[in-house]
C-alpha cells in the first residue's frame, strides 16, 4: 500500500506540471483558436534562461526563477505580437503550422546559443526526505503539488470572478461581439499567450532536476500536456487540469503495476482511445460547430 | 503528334529520363549524389502526402512512422528473411497502407487540431515501439541492410540508385497524376474545401478520408524501404517527430495540392542546409538549417499560401489585382 | 450627433457603402430600412469600427470616428446590440451584462445600471444565474440590449431586434426601446420589420444596394405611396 501512496505522490508531482502545461495550452486555444505546439519548446527555453542566470550569473535560485519568468511574459508577448497575429485571418490548419515552424525556429536557436547538452538544476527545496508512515515523500515534491495548486486557484478564481476573467470567455466565445462590448480583444489574446508562457515556464523551472536542462527536455511533458488537455477536453478550464493529474498517476501506476517499458505506449494508446470514442474529453461540454 | 507531347503523364515520363540520365553525363562527387538520391527518395514521400494534405486537406503529423516501418519491414524481409528486395518494396508499402486506412478511420470521426494531436500520438508510439521491440528493428545497435538487388544487377552505386529511385518515383507520379486527375481527385478536393458541402454532394467522406491516408501511407512506406537500402542505416531516432515536422514543411513550402511543389519543397529543404553548410561563420552553426526552415515555414504561410510551385502565378495575381484596383477607383 | 458623409466602403470587392449620407440628432430615434444585403448592417459595422471606409468621412459629436479601434468607439459611448443577439452563450446573464460594462470607468455606479436594466426587463432578474444559451430567443434579445445598455451608451444601435421573435414580443421590445429613448439615450435602429420600426422612429433612411434611395421623417414615409408599396406591404 506504501508503495502504492508513493506512486500517486509522484503521480501528483509530475501530473501537476502536467497540469500546468495543459492549462496554458487550452487558455490559448479559447482566445485564440490556436493549439500552440511550440508551448514545450518555448518552456524549454524559458528553463535555459533560468539555467544560465542560475549558474553563468550566479543569480541566487529564487532570484534566477523570479527573472526567468519575467523573460516568458516578454517571451510570450513577443510571440503572441509578432507571429501568431500576423497570421491572424489564416486557416485553422495554417496556423497551428506556424507553431510547428516556431518549434523548428525555437529549438534551433536553443541549440545554437545553448548547445546540446545536458545540465543539472537544483530542485526548488533540498530539503530532507520526510517519511510519513512508510510512505517516503520528498519535500520539493510537495513543493511542486502546492505550487500548481496555488497557482491553479489564483487563475481560477480570475477566469471565474473577475471582469478580466469573463472578458477572456467572452472573447473565447465570440470574438465580433466581445470587440463590439469594447474588450480589448487584441489585449486579452496578448494577456493569455504571457500566461501560457508563464506556465509553462514554470513547468519547465520545477521539472529540469529530474529531466536536467537540455533542448529535448520538454518533449514529454509537452505531449503529456497534449494528452491531458485532450482527456480533460479543450473545452473546459478545468478538465485539463484535472486530465493532468490524471495522466500523471497513471503515468506511474501503470509504470510500476504493469510495464515500465511499454508505459508510454499505453498511455498514448489511451490518448487515441478517448479521442475516438469522446472527442470532446471526459469533462468536455458539447463544442458547437461551425459550419 | 503534338497532342502526345501534351499529356502530363509523357511529360513526366521525359523529366524523369533526362534527370536519370544527368549523373552520367556530368559526374558528381559521391557526397552530392546522395544529396540527390535522397531528394528523390524524399520527393517520394513528399508527393504522398501532398496528396493527404494539400488535396485532401487531412493533417498528418505522424507520417515519419509509416517511412520507418517501410524501413523496418524491407531491412528485416531482406536480411531476416532473405526475399527479394522487389517483394520487400512491395510490401513495406502495403504494410504502412493497412495502418493507413486505420489512420484514416480516426481522421474520420477527429478533424483540425484533434486529428494533429491523435497522429502526433500515434507517431510518437510507433517510434517507441521501434526503441522496445528490438527483436524485430534491433533497436539502437541499427539495421544494416545491403544494397538492393533486382534480377541479379545490384543498385551499389549511387548513379544507379539514382535511376532505380527515379524510376520508382516516375512511376508514383503518374499515378497520382492520374489518381487527382479523375473523380477520385475531385472528392478530395471537394472534401477538403467543405466536408459538408462534399457529404451533400453525396462524397462518402469515409472513402475518401481512407484512399487518402492509405495513398500517403503506401508512398511514405515505399520512402522509407528506399531510404533504408539507399544510407543502409537506421535506428529508432530517425523517425521522430522533426522527419514529420520536415515533411510539413517541405510539402507547404513547396506548394501545397501541387506535385511539382512536393518536389521543389524536398529539394528547398534538403539541398539548402547544404548550401548553408559551405558558407563561413555561420555555417559552423549546426541548428541554423533548422532555424531557417522554420522561419520559411512561417513566412510561406504568411505570404505565399500556395508554396514555391505557383509564386510566379501569385505574383502576376498580385499585378493583375493592383490593375483592378486601381482601375476601380 | 452622428453624421455620415459620402460614405464608400468595400467587402473585399464588394461595394458595400455608396456615397451614403446619413444624419442621427441627439435624443431622437432614427431607423435604417431595406432589404437583406441593402448594406444597413454595413453602416453598423462602420460605425462600431469593425469596417474600415474608403471614401468620405463619419464623426459623433463633432469627432472623426475613422481610425478608432472597436473598444474606443465604446468608450466614447456607441454601443451595439448586434443582429442575431450574439449572446455569449456560455456565461451566465448576470456575467453577460457585466461584459458590457467593461468600458466603464465609473465602476460604483454599475450597479445602477444593472438595476436599471433589471427594470426594463424584470424577466432578467429572474434568469440572473442562468446560462444564457439557454433562455428563450425573445430573453436573448432583452438581455442582448440589456448588456449595451451596461455601457451607458450616449448612441444605442440595434441591429434588428425583431428578427425570429414573435409579434407579441417584438411589440413589447418596441416598447421599451422606446422608452430607453424617452430616457434620453439617441436610438440607431436598423429593422427589415419596416412597419414596426416607423412606428416608433422620428426619422427614417431606406437603403437599396449600398445606398440611400429614400429618406425622410417617419411619418410621411409611413404615408408615402411608393414606400408604402415596396417596403411596407400592399395595405
Amino acid at each position: 500500500m506504501n508503495i502504492f501512496f508513493q506512486n500517486v505522490i509522484a503521480g501528483l508531482e509530475t501530473g501537476s506540471l502536467y497540469a500546468l502545461a495543459a492549462l496554458g495550452l487550452v487558455l490559448i486555444f479559447r482566445t485564440t483558436d490556436v493549439i500552440n505546439f511550440a508551448q514545450g519548446e518555448m518552456a524549454m527555453f524559458c528553463s535555459f534562461i533560468g539555467f544560465k542566470l542560475f549558474t553563468s550569473l550566479g543569480l541566487p535560485y529564487p532570484v534566477a526563477f523570479i527573472v526567468t519568468i519575467i523573460f516568458a511574459v516578454l517571451f510570450g508577448f513577443i510571440i503572441e505580437k509578432y507571429v501568431i497575429r500576423s497570421v491572424n485571418k489564416a486557416s485553422v490548419v495554417s496556423k497551428m503550422i506556424v507553431t510547428l515552424g516556431l518549434i523548428m525556429v525555437i529549438s534551433g536557436l536553443a541549440t545554437a546559443l545553448f548547445g546540446i547538452d545536458s545540465h543539472y538544476l537544483r530542485k526548488a527545496i533540498t530539503l530532507d526526505n520526510l517519511n510519513i508512515g512508510g510512505v517516503v515523500i520528498q519535500p520539493n515534491a510537495i513543493f511542486i503539488i502546492l505550487v500548481t495548486i496555488v497557482i491553479m486557484s489564483v487563475l481560477f478564481y480570475m477566469i471565474r470572478k473577475t471582469l478580466f476573467g469573463i472578458a477572456i470567455r467572452a472573447t473565447a466565445q465570440n470574438e465580433t461581439t466581445a470587440k463590439l462590448m469594447g474588450i480589448p480583444v487584441n489585449r486579452i489574446t496578448s494577456s493569455s499567450w504571457i500566461i501560457a508562457t508563464v506556465l509553462g515556464a514554470i513547468a519547465g523551472l520545477l521539472i529540469a532536476p529530474t529531466t536536467n536542462v537540455s533542448t529535448t527536455m520538454m518533449g514529454e511533458i509537452h505531449l503529456k500536456s497534449f494528452i491531458a488537455a485532450v482527456v480533460g477536453g479543450f473545452g473546459s478550464f478545468l478538465g485539463p487540469v484535472v486530465g493532468g493529474f490524471l495522466i500523471g498517476i497513471l503515468d506511474n501506476l501503470v509504470g510500476y503495476y504493469i510495464t515500465l517499458k511499454w508505459k508510454t505506449v499505453i498511455v498514448y494508446g489511451l490518448l487515441i482511445v478517448v479521442l475516438i470514442f469522446k472527442p470532446t474529453g471526459l469533462f468536455g461540454k458539447i463544442h458547437r460547430k461551425k459550419v | 503528334m503534338k497532342k502526345i507531347f501534351r499529356s502530363k503523364q509523357l511529360q513526366i515520363l521525359i523529366i524523369g529520363f533526362v534527370i536519370a540520365v544527368l549523373p552520367f553525363i556530368i559526374s558528381f562527387k559521391r557526397a552530392t549524389m546522395t544529396m540527390l538520391d535522397t531528394v528523390v527518395v524524399y520527393s517520394i514521400i513528399a508527393l504522398g502526402f501532398n496528396i493527404l494534405l494539400g488535396y485532401a486537406g487531412q493533417i498528418s503529423l505522424g507520417h515519419a512512422a509509416f517511412m520507418g516501418i517501410g524501413a523496418y519491414m524491407s531491412a528485416y524481409i531482406t536480411m531476416q528473411l532473405h526475399l527479394p528486395f522487389l517483394l520487400s518494396l512491395l510490401i513495406s508499402g502495403l504494410v504502412p497502407m493497412l495502418l493507413g486506412l486505420l489512420l484514416g478511420l480516426v481522421a474520420l470521426r477527429l478533424e483540425g487540431h484533434y486529428l494533429a494531436i491523435a497522429t502526433l500520438g500515434f507517431g510518437v508510439t510507433i517510434q517507441h515501439i521501434f526503441k522496445e521491440w528490438t527483436a524485430f528493428t534491433n533497436g539502437y545497435s541499427a539495421m544494416k541492410p545491403s544494397s538492393p538487388s533486382i534480377f541479379g544487377f545490384i543498385f551499389k552505386s549511387r548513379e544507379s540508385y539514382f535511376v532505380l529511385s527515379i524510376v520508382i518515383l516516375v512511376l508514383l507520379s503518374i499515378f497520382a497524376y492520374n489518381l487527382l486527375k479523375s473523380k477520385t481527385g475531385r472528392a478530395l478536393i471537394a472534401m477538403r474545401d467543405s466536408e459538408h458541402a462534399a457529404q451533400a454532394m453525396g462524397v462518402s467522406l469515409l472513402k475518401y478520408k481512407l484512399i487518402a491516408f492509405a495513398i500517403s501511407a503506401f508512398y511514405a512506406g515505399i520512402a522509407g524501404s528506399l531510404h533504408i537500402h539507399l544510407l543502409r542505416y537506421t535506428d529508432p531516432n530517425s523517425w521522430g517527430i522533426g522527419l514529420s515536422l520536415n515533411l510539413l514543411a517541405m510539402v507547404v513550402i513547396g506548394g501545397l495540392a501541387s506535385i511539382e511543389g512536393s518536389i521543389l519543397g524536398v529539394v528547398f529543404i534538403v539541398v539548402v542546409p547544404e548550401i548553408i553548410k559551405e558558407i563561413p561563420v555561420i555555417g559552423e552553426i549546426n541548428s541554423l538549417p533548422t532555424i531557417l526552415t522554420g522561419i520559411s515555414l512561417i513566412l510561406v504561410i504568411r505570404f505565399m499560401p500556395y508554396g514555391l510551385a505557383r509564386i510566379m502565378t501569385q505574383i502576376k495575381f498580385r499585378i493583375q489585382d493592383n490593375k483592378v484596383k486601381s482601375t476601380a477607383l | 450627433m452622428l453624421k455620415f458623409k459620402n460614405v464608400d466602403a468595400y467587402y473585399g470587392y464588394i461595394h458595400a457603402l455608396k456615397d451614403v449620407s446619413i444624419e442621427v440628432p441627439k435624443g431622437k430615434i432614427v431607423t435604417l430600412l431595406g432589404a437583406n444585403g441593402a448594406g444597413k448592417t454595413s453602416i453598423l459595422k462602420v460605425i462600431s469600427g469593425l469596417l474600415e471606409i474608403k471614401e468620405g468621412s463619419y464623426e459623433f459629436d463633432g469627432k472623426d470616428l475613422k481610425n478608432y479601434k472597436p473598444e474606443d468607439i465604446v468608450s466614447m459611448g456607441i454601443v451595439q446590440s448586434p443582429e442575431g443577439r450574439q449572446i455569449f452563450p456560455d456565461l451566465t446573464v448576470h456575467e453577460n451584462l457585466m461584459v458590457g460594462a467593461y468600458t466603464r470607468k465609473d465602476k460604483l455606479n454599475i450597479n445602477k445600471s444593472l438595476i436599471k436594466g433589471y427594470e426594463y426587463f424584470p424577466i432578467l432578474r429572474e434568469r440572473e444565474k442562468q446560462i444564457a444559451g439557454t433562455l428563450s430567443g425573445g430573453e436573448q434579445q432583452m438581455l442582448a440590449i440589456a448588456r449595451a445598455l451596461m455601457a451607458k451608451p450616449k448612441l444605442l444601435l440595434l441591429d434588428e431586434p425583431s428578427l425570429g421573435l414573435a409579434p407579441l414580443i417584438v411589440k413589447d421590445i418596441f416598447n421599451i426601446i422606446q422608452e430607453i429613448n424617452k430616457s434620453g439615450t439617441t436610438i440607431l435602429l436598423v429593422e427589415q420589420n419596416a412597419h414596426q420600426a416607423l412606428s416608433i422612429a422620428d426619422y427614417a433612411y431606406i437603403l437599396e444596394t449600398g445606398k440611400v434611395v429614400h429618406s425622410g421623417h417617419a411619418i410621411e414615409l409611413r404615408n408615402d405611396e411608393k414606400v408604402k408599396k415596396a417596403y411596407l406591404g400592399s395595405s
